[in-house]
């Protein structure tokens, strides 16, 4: 009999015995748990680490952006110059950028990033298909495109790239690392929100003889918990088991991690992007997700003062995130996004703010292989802007092959190839048969 | 459990296909009053559930066809809005076989969109073919037939059912994770993990006599008996109302400066000097929160938390309850700013200290003028006057949990959302459910639907599946209230109704609307589910008679919550000392603990190590509230279940290290808990395996506990080096580390703190 495709899947990303025991122990499904296997997962010198900046509020990240603003006033047949930006300096009238050799223009805040970063970066404009906050983790499964380990059920898409990329990337931790940002689930599972100065407490100084009671005490465990290999019940040798795979990692996990943090002072975005580049220094997660605020949930925003001033802001962090990413020599390991559950409108409400547009999102992406430029465009739409298909090929938006329904799928997988992962991977993970890899985002 | 993420993301399967049929614009598509479900010309007389397809056999390509031919693509499009499963394109059958619904109907919960044992059985043809959609309907499942009020040709169901019947003989359900297998909990490990969520502590030798000495079996009266003198304590009071706060969400997480309601009660410009920015956010906080707790100690019907006018306020409250009746200040663009500063409160200069503390009961009566809030003497003065038990005349109707300023507060809405959010949350406390397109409850009223926002009721988009309910729902906040939460005039011009879960019915008003959620039938069930949740770390299983024996102990016992905890937390379902069917489903979670447990466990048991040994001193370990990165019991926008971490990362093992041993030095120093001064080893190492790690002497195990703690000290302590690893030894120690006396005292401490039995729930 023709082995079904999940059949298929299964057999193509086992390739030894029983992992029923490990994956009890570490939570993760068995079709991922393997030691040799690199046929089908990333290839160790392709797999990268991943950064990736949640909010659940929506944020203005693309109202001041490459493609918001027209290149010709006489020309402008997608009714650029209707956009409405903040009524200040930098704003209202942009600044040009260059993204790998060519120019743009944006918000006068985007022209202070390094030029060395703006030559890593991109803009993506594509949908999420949802207005509604509380769809932010289906947003998260690409409108429930992507599927589980094994080809089935559904998942998030930090927790995929986390899945494919920790065997070939050899961190500590197999699951993503969630240090800011919305929250999301890690298979099937919330993570926890690991906020920067709380990291930095629990790897603070030790107490004295700090090596010798954590010795004693995990003899103690080892020696005068044996018995619940046997006598325990099952939950019992779970919870136990798992405990002792926590207490492994966090020996292996380097106390330098408290050095590398030791500057932090809060939990902002400068904060986070600094210790997210101390987790991927010491490899301890292979997804790290944070949040670079631009605006959030500004309804009420009547002078777009919030949308200003954490733009700013916001450069600033991920300004310091490329230096300290290039400074450890970390910037063609790491791929950054922006993946937020919905846009905002481009015109503004009655009350000076922007409200919620499910047709229209601004992916930032910076980092490794990624091509510097712009992908998609926004249109006039109805009462704001939605965002336009994309030709896969050159970025643009004439002879398209993606259409807006799609795009998310697509920005999905082209985030994906970024990070490392197979097509094979991809195909058999992100189930979309209409959307496509965005050749054109990638050098 | 493996909790899925299929459990979560494919929502409201088979909605409403179609229901554009071209040329027939009398079609109704979504259920109301007028409508009937068994409608349609193109329906064919009933199928039984067992025939099987015949001769009939149809490849995907043709049942894609079929599925476009009925235009269920404008839902189950590759593409579409919220992740309603894809229908179109890829392999379908793959993608949804051994998948189960996530309807918020309980009595389709669980269903398969394709059984993959039982392929007859599968969802899908039970929603195409009218006899399987009547028999669905018979057993409770009422939900939309696909397409919306037709059904598919006789043809056609055949054509689906044998791709079914295919799909189910080539393809895999999706690979459950290996469940963990159910073994009976000991009564010592049942009382243990029941006194731990209801008061903290460690069971005490009587405790242990009683329950679970000599015995395997478990008398779960026993175990009431014990929770019945739990409940005499201050532990079980903090615990109970901890678990209130979180269930009502009346927990105000992080900055709390009300900007909506108050524009910043932190506000520092102009602060008159009685006012107390702490204790008044105090006082919004927690009002709510006294009242429930109120409701429970008095044993009255714990539905009085959805209705009740009857509140536990300060003068300063009460103060911030008539601000909020104010009228809406014209004439600003953002109405959030006061013209005056002198009218905030914070400028009041007439607050005095005591207003913030003088606490007692009041009653809110409706009034159709808004209070007459005034920063003056006299009005201060009459709110002051208000005794126990007296009332106070509002104009916003301050009745329930969803009223209170502090449940408002952490739900902000605004212009666009207009009280949705406020109406899911509400519901998702009273119910334990959220609005489901799924559900097909009969439109109640129609007034409020934002037909920008969800399309028309003829587009039939999914959208408006949610929003037919949502809308006419939120208008008992949205004729009331501003986008900021303040009063306003009644708007009496629109209708609001209520249509959730098999209830359908108008209402005037949110006494009216109390009534509702009071009488559903989804409110008992809800509860129990929520206890599930904080006692099991996981849901129950809502089939498990068991369950249901809960759900009506607390209908019959007058929803008195007091009387159901102790029913709860004695039942196997929690104790595991017998299996039931939510351990054969589910199975059973030894989790790891959260903050608000484990920092409470540690500062209960350092208490009665305390009061055992006469010693004095501080008793918390955790720092703010917080064991490093292990967060508390918490909850989301939109979730009906708790948010929890069950599992134990290598950061929650760094947290309990670093906290665990930055305290030790503390707890043994002199006029402290283990007072190294004062006490001798024997009596601190008893200390800690009886009051902290929770073996009483009479539990078999005490001895070798105590041994094992003395071995360790034995070990850090000797003067003699190891010429090898000192952890070769058998019990007789011959050399050790040759740490001081306080290093391994702090050694045993640092064990005791981060053994299982402390950080997690259910060990």
């Amino acid at each position: 009999m023709k082995l079904s495709r999940r059949e298929a899947l299964v057999a193509s990303s086992l390739s030894f015995g029983s992992l029923s025991l490990r994956a009890l122990i570490t939570g993760l499904p068995v079709p991922l748990l393997l030691g040799k296997s690199d046929k089908t997962l990333a290839q160790t010198n392709s797999a990268k680490f991943v950064i990736l900046s949640h909010a659940r509020n929506g944020d203005p990240i693309g109202a001041n952006a490459p493609g918001t603003y027209p290149d010709d006033l006489n020309n402008d047949a997608q009714g650029l110059s209707g956009i409405e930006h903040p009524e200040v300096e930098g704003f209202a009238n942009p600044s040009t950028i260059s993204l790998g050799g060519k120019n743009y223009q944006a918000a006068q805040p985007w022209s202070t990033l390094p030029q060395t970063l703006l030559d890593s970066s991109a803009f993506w404009h594509h949908s999420t298909r949802t207005n509604s906050h509380a769809d932010f983790q289906i947003v998260m499964t690409l409108q429930g495109a992507l599927r589980g380990p094994g080809g089935n059920d559904s998942d998030q898409f930090a927790s995929f790239l986390a899945q494919e990329n920790a065997e070939a990337l050899g961190t500590v931790a197999k699951e993503l690392m969630r240090i800011g940002g919305s929250e999301i689930k890690s298979n099937g599972i919330n993570a926890p929100l690991l906020k920067p100065l709380a990291l930095k407490d629990i790897f603070a100084k030790k107490v004295n003889h700090f090596d010798e009671m954590l010795a004693l005490r995990d003899h103690f465990l080892d020696r005068e918990y044996k018995k619940i290999k046997t006598l325990g019940t099952p939950a019992q040798r779970a919870l136990f088991d798992r405990y002792a795979q926590s207490r492994t990692e966090a020996k292996k996990m380097s106390d330098t991690l408290g050095q590398e943090i030791s500057d932090i002072n809060g939990n902002n975005a400068i904060n986070q992007a600094k210790t997210a580049v101390a987790l991927i220094k010491l490899k301890v997660a292979p997804v790290t997700t944070l949040l670079m605020p631009f605006g959030a949930d500004n309804h009420g925003d009547a002078d777009l003062t919030n949308e200003v001033t954490q733009t700013r802001q916001s450069m600033a962090a991920i300004s310091t995130l490329w230096e300290s990413l290039q400074s450890q020599e970390l910037a063609d390991k790491v791929v950054f996004a922006s993946f937020n559950v919905f846009g905002r409108t481009l015109l503004r409400n009655s009350t000076g703010g922007r409200d919620h547009n499910g047709d229209h999102h601004t992916m930032y992406v910076f980092g490794a292989g990624v091509k510097p430029g712009m992908i998609g465009g926004i249109k006039r739409r109805g009462k704001d802007f939605a965002c336009m298909p994309i030709n896969s090929k050159n970025g643009g938006t004439n002879n398209a092959d993606i259409q807006p329904n799609d795009s998310l799928a697509s920005v999905g997988k082209t985030l994906a190839k970024l990070a490392g992962i197979s097509d094979e991977r991809i195909k058999a993970r992100i189930d979309s048969e209409r959307s496509k890899v965005i050749s054109a985002a990638i050098l | 459990m493996w909790k899925t993420l299929a459990h979560f993301t494919l929502t409201s399967l088979l909605l409403a296909c179609g229901g554009t049929d071209e040329g027939n614009s009398s079609l109704n598509n979504y259920p109301d009053s007028s409508s009937s479900s068994s409608s349609s010309s193109s329906s064919s007389s009933g199928r039984s559930s067992s025939s099987s397809s015949g001769a009939m056999s149809c490849k995907e390509q043709e049942v894609k066809a079929v599925f476009t031919q009925n235009n269920c693509d404008a839902c189950h499009g590759e593409g579409n809005e919220l992740g309603i499963v894809n229908l179109q394109t890829g392999n379908v059958g793959a993608r949804i076989i051994g998948i189960p619904t996530t309807t918020e109907l309980s009595a389709c919960k669980g269903d398969l969109l394709i059984d993959h044992n039982s392929p007859e059985d599968s969802l899908i043809l039970s929603l195409i073919d009218k006899g399987r959609h009547e028999a669905l309907k018979n057993n409770g499942c009422d939900r939309p037939s696909m397409p919306q009020n037709k059904y598919l040709t006789d043809q056609e169901v055949l054509c689906v059912q044998s791709w079914v019947e295919h799909v189910a003989k080539t393809e895999l359900p999706p690979e459950k994770p290996q469940q963990v297998a159910f073994e009976f909990a000991s009564p010592h490990m049942a009382l243990s993990k029941a006194k731990y969520i209801l008061h903290g502590g460690t069971p005490t030798e009587e405790e242990f006599s009683a329950v679970a000495e000599g015995s395997n079996q478990l008398d779960p009266q026993t175990l009431r008996n014990q929770i019945i003198e739990w409940e005499k304590t201050p532990q079980y009071e903090k615990k109970i109302r901890n678990f209130l706060d979180l269930a009502l969400q009346q927990k105000e997480v992080g900055n709390a400066n009300y900007a909506e309601q108050f524009n910043n009660i932190r506000n520092g410009t102009n602060r008159a000097e009685n006012y107390d920015a702490g204790k008044f956010e105090e006082n919004l906080n927690t009002m709510f929160s006294r009242t429930a707790w109120r409701i429970f100690s008095q044993n009255n019907d714990f539905r009085n938390v959805l209705s009740t006018r009857t509140w536990e306020v300060t003068t300063a409250g009460l103060a911030a309850l008539a601000w909020l009746d104010k009228p809406n200040q014209p004439g600003t663009k953002d109405y959030r700013l006061i013209p005056r500063l002198d009218m905030r409160i914070s400028t009041n200069t007439h607050l005095i200290p005591s207003d913030f503390e003088d606490w007692r009961t009041v009653t809110f009566e409706p009034s159709g003028n808004p209070a007459n809030y005034q920063a003056k003497a006299d009005f201060m003065q009459s709110l002051r006057d208000i005794p126990d038990g007296g009332t106070l005349k509002l104009r916003y109707p301050r009745l329930g949990f969803f009223s209170s300023p502090v449940f408002l507060n952490y739900w902000e809405t605004n212009d666009d959302n207009m009280f949705r959010v406020t109406i899911q949350q509400t519901l998702i406390v009273a119910l334990n459910k959220r609005f489901d397109a799924s559900d097909n409850t009969v439109t109640a009223s129609f007034d409020g639907i934002d037909e920008d926002h969800a399309g028309t009721k003829a587009e039939g988009k999914v959208c408006y599946q949610c929003h037919r309910m949502m809308d006419p729902m939120k208008l008992v906040f949205e004729n009331y209230l501003v986008s900021r939460y303040r009063s306003k005039p009644t708007d009496t011009s629109r209708q609001p109704g209520f249509a959730f879960v098999g209830v359908s019915e108008t209402f005037n008003n949110p006494g009216q609307f109390a009534k509702i959620l009071r009488n559903h039938p989804e409110f008992a069930k809800g509860w129990v589910q929520k206890l599930c949740l904080w006692g099991n770390s996981m849901p129950c299983d809502e089939s498990d008679p068991e369950y249901q024996r809960l759900v009506n102990f607390f209908k019959s016992n007058k929803f008195n919550l007091r009387l159901l905890l102790r029913q709860f937390f004695s039942s196997p379902i929690f104790t595991a000392n017998e299996k039931v069917l939510t351990h054969e489903n589910n199975g059973y979670l030894a989790s790891l603990s959260r903050s608000n447990h484990i920092c409470h466990a540690l500062e209960t048991r350092l208490e009665s190590v305390k009061s055992e040994l006469g010693t004095s001193g501080e008793s918390t370990v955790c720092r703010d509230n917080a064991m490093g990165v292990i967060p508390e019991d918490g909850y989301a926008r939109g979730a009906v279940d708790l948010v929890q971490a069950t599992h134990l990362s290598l950061f929650d093992a760094k947290s309990i290290d670093r906290q665990c041993s930055v305290v030790a030095n503390r707890l043994m120093a002199a006029g402290n808990p283990f007072d190294r001064q004062a006490l001798n080893n024997e009596q601190i190492f008893a200390a800690m395996v009886r009051k902290v790690w929770g073996y009483p002497n009479n539990h078999p195990q005490y001895q070798e506990r105590l041994d094992a703690l003395k071995r360790i000290y034995a070990i850090a302590t000797h003067k003699t080096a190891c010429e090898q690893s000192p952890f070769n030894q058998g019990d007789e120690i011959s050399c050790g580390m040759g740490l001081d006396r306080l290093a391994g005292l702090r050694t045993a401490w640092f064990t005791t703190c981060s053994s299982p039995e402390v950080i997690s729930v259910g060990f």
